[in-house]
């Protein structure tokens, strides 16, 4: 079966699963958007063939008139970094070995992150961590029927293990996510932010928003993916850099 | 893209607001402005373009400014006030006007329109030269003394050395411009920040006179004991690195790090550190800059001149003087506030430790120090890490964004007020230096600076 073909027939499931509970207008159990939600983007199944994973693109700030390429690598369980190298800015870089979350950029140095935003970084850096995995929430509640960038969605909040808060929204129509909302902790404090998630398309067979459009203090950022690649991430890219290694010293 | 991308993208976003205030971008007059000002003022406007623009800059001011009130501001009527005129605008050039109005209403810093053709006029393709070959000076600059616009600094290299133009110079008109009426008229405001804010838009606004176009000439009357007398001079290429950072025009920047020998007591020596705007490209710059002071017995940073720029540098600039995470102060957007943190620098970027420096810690500022400069200056004044020296800064420090309107000129726009960690605000007011020390007649008759000299003074009896 074709990418394609099989996210077609995925999201017509979906669009059944989810259709009785939006006739008789009772808002749908949070598990079970959730579980729909994983199954549309390819279940536990698809993400378990994969043990790293390398993508490509972009993000743009319009507000400011910056843009710049951007690379994310991968690899289980929950090993990550980021890489951009922005015109008129630098390289700002960004990782996460399972153990120390580290950022170096060229206005601030090289930091060792704490506290909120390490937890952070722990609820969001497993290799899995799009699915939806109850075990991951303290608990999970729909709230509403809402709207979000013209889409109608079940809005769920989420309670992490850490405590944090956040929500969920999950489209009416096929079951995927369509936005979250949510604080990004950062050493500056907490950044209230909207994700919406739009164009979702298949990368070995795992169905990914390719563009994600944030805003944030009034600033709209837009991300996009280009190109993913898998397994074929170096290990060496989850290395300490020199820099954070003589911070640990 | 996923989440650690969007992550990244955030944290950015929020370091990377502007602090430039109002036409503080002295080097950033393009080459052609008057005639392509000119030219685009007249240029018609296509249907709707006008209201489409002026809708724009309303808009993102209403749901950004970060005071919801606007102070009192009654935004609707100024909407219904202004939007008839923006319809009626034919002409670019009155589409400005109204526009110009529209920011001026507010009554804060950091609301500027940026034309299009300033940006444009840095395009090779259409003029045929680079950037950094299109930016010039004339290798002097002004302040003033009372209420007169002064020579205070000469390049030794530049053509205002070159033609015999010397520090204390009375400066009458610059191409036929009388700046000192702007200060007279000053003291006819009721607010003391009013004058201050009137001071420094003299201030820069003279010193955009003497810089320009690479070829470009300016005529300076002097006055002295000696007379009065003209000068033409021909702008050089102004030194330094070119920047380009997002919408705003590019500009030339430079990082100067001296080591004053035996300036301590002792042998030990001290290190001055100076930069002309606080724009990322140049931290790394920065940071050696301060590397290589480090074993110093005391460190100058000299601000004066400094008009700000990307504000998410005070806390790693900030961090070479602290030996623990301190915020230095706190952004208050609209529903949201963010600190400024100083992020302790104890290794360089070859990953070799490096020792915290802890010496005293002098900053120089003046009227003509603004916006990231004043907020570096007063964080770090509050927090009991720096001295300060010279005189009263701008009182301009808004965190804004630089936003492209429908028309393609840019709206700088403040979306945070800004409160240092004791709770002060800048804005309006300024940093009042520890020691202060107005520039005057006699210190630049006899050379001497005496800000710089107080600091030296007190690190060497530190």
């Amino acid at each position: 079966m074709s990418a394609t073909r099989r996210t077609g027939t995925r999201l017509l499931a979906l669009a059944l699963l989810l259709a009785p509970a939006a006739v008789s207008a009772q808002l749908p159990a949070a598990a079970d958007l959730m579980a729909a939600y994983n199954k549309a983007i390819g279940g536990e199944a698809a993400f378990a063939k994969h043990q790293a994973m390398h993508m490509t693109g972009s993000f743009a700030i319009a507000s400011m008139g910056m843009s710049a390429g951007m690379e994310v690598f991968s690899a289980r369980p929950n090993k990550m970094f980021t890489i951009t190298n922005i015109p008129g800015l630098g390289e700002m870089r960004q990782g996460y070995d399972g153990e120390t979350a580290w950022c170096i950029d060229p206005m601030r140095g090289a930091r060792i992150l704490e506290g909120p935003e390490l937890a952070m970084i722990k609820d969001q850096a497993g290799f899995d961590s799009d699915l939806r995995v109850m075990s991951r929430f303290k608990s999970a509640e729909t709230v509403e029927k809402a709207t979000f960038g013209g889409q109608e969605c079940y809005k769920v909040k989420l309670v992490w293990l850490s405590g944090r808060e956040s929500f969920d929204c999950y489209g009416t129509a096929n079951g995927l996510l369509v936005a979250r909302i949510e604080s990004q902790e950062s050493d500056m404090g907490k950044i209230e932010a909207v994700t919406l998630l739009q164009d979702y398309t298949d990368f070995g067979g795992i169905l990914v928003a390719k563009k994600t459009v944030v805003t944030a203090m009034g600033m709209e950022q837009v991300l996009s993916i280009d190109k993913i690649e898998f397994d074929a991430v170096d290990p060496a890219k989850f290395e300490l850099p020199a820099e954070i290694k003589a911070l640990k010293k | 893209m996923r989440r650690y991308g969007r992550r990244l993208a955030l944290g950015l976003g929020a370091a990377l607001l502007t602090l430039i205030p109002n036409g503080a971008r002295a080097q950033d007059r393009p080459v052609p402005a008057r005639d392509a000002a000119a030219a685009a003022a007249a240029s018609p406007l296509r249907n709707g373009l006008a209201l489409e623009t002026f809708d724009t800059a309303w808009t993102r001011i209403r749901n950004l400014h970060f005071d919801s009130t606007f102070g009192g501001l009654d935004w609707n009527a100024v909407r219904a006030e202004l939007r008839p005129r923006a319809a009626q605008a034919r002409t670019t050039g009155e589409l400005r006007k109204v526009l110009g109005e529209l920011i001026a209403r507010i009554g804060v810093s950091h609301y500027a329109l940026v034309p299009v053709e300033y940006n444009a006029s840095f395009d090779p393709r259409r003029n045929g030269r680079e950037p950094r070959d299109t930016i010039g000076d004339a290798g002097l600059e002004l302040r003033a003394v009372g209420d007169d616009v002064v020579v205070w600094r000469v390049a030794p290299d530049g053509p205002a050395a070159a033609a015999g133009v010397t520090p204390g110079a009375l400066v009458r008109a610059v191409d036929g411009f009388d700046p000192n009426a702007g200060l007279r008229n000053r003291h006819a405001l009721a607010e003391p920040h009013e004058q201050q804010l009137a001071l420094t838009r003299v201030l820069y606004g003279v010193n955009r006179l003497v810089q320009g176009g690479v070829g470009d000439s300016v005529t300076l009357k002097l006055a002295s004991p000696d007379g009065d007398r003209g000068v033409t001079l021909r702008l050089r290429p102004t030194p330094g690195q070119l920047v380009k950072f997002g919408n705003l025009p590019p500009s030339m920047v430079s990082v100067r790090q001296t080591v004053i020998a035996g300036g301590g007591a002792g042998d030990g020596c001290i290190g001055l550190v100076t930069f002309t705007s606080w724009m990322a490209p140049i931290a790394t710059a920065i940071d050696k800059a301060v590397d290589a002071v480090r074993h110093c017995q005391g460190i100058v940073i000299d601000l004066r001149g400094n008009p700000g720029g990307v504000g998410g540098m005070v806390m790693g600039v900030g961090g070479h003087f602290v030996d623990s995470v301190q915020p230095l102060g706190t952004m208050k957007l609209r529903g949201n506030e963010l600190k400024f943190v100083l992020n302790p620098r104890r290794v360089d970027p070859r990953g070799q430790p490096v020792p915290v420096y802890a010496g005293p810690l002098a900053i120089l500022v003046d009227a003509m120090t603004a916006s990231t400069s004043e907020i570096f200056a007063a964080g770090m004044q509050a927090i009991g890490r720096a001295r300060v020296f010279g005189e009263l800064t701008a009182g301009q420090a808004l965190p804004a964004l630089a936003s492209k309107l429908p028309n393609g000129d840019v709206l700088m726009h403040a979306i945070a007020d800004y409160l240092v960690v004791d709770g002060k605000r800048i804005e309006g007011r300024g940093v009042v230096p520890d020691q202060l020390l107005p520039l005057t007649f006699g210190d630049l008759a006899a050379g001497r600076d005496a800000p710089l000299q107080a600091a030296l003074d007190w690190i060497a009896n530190y």
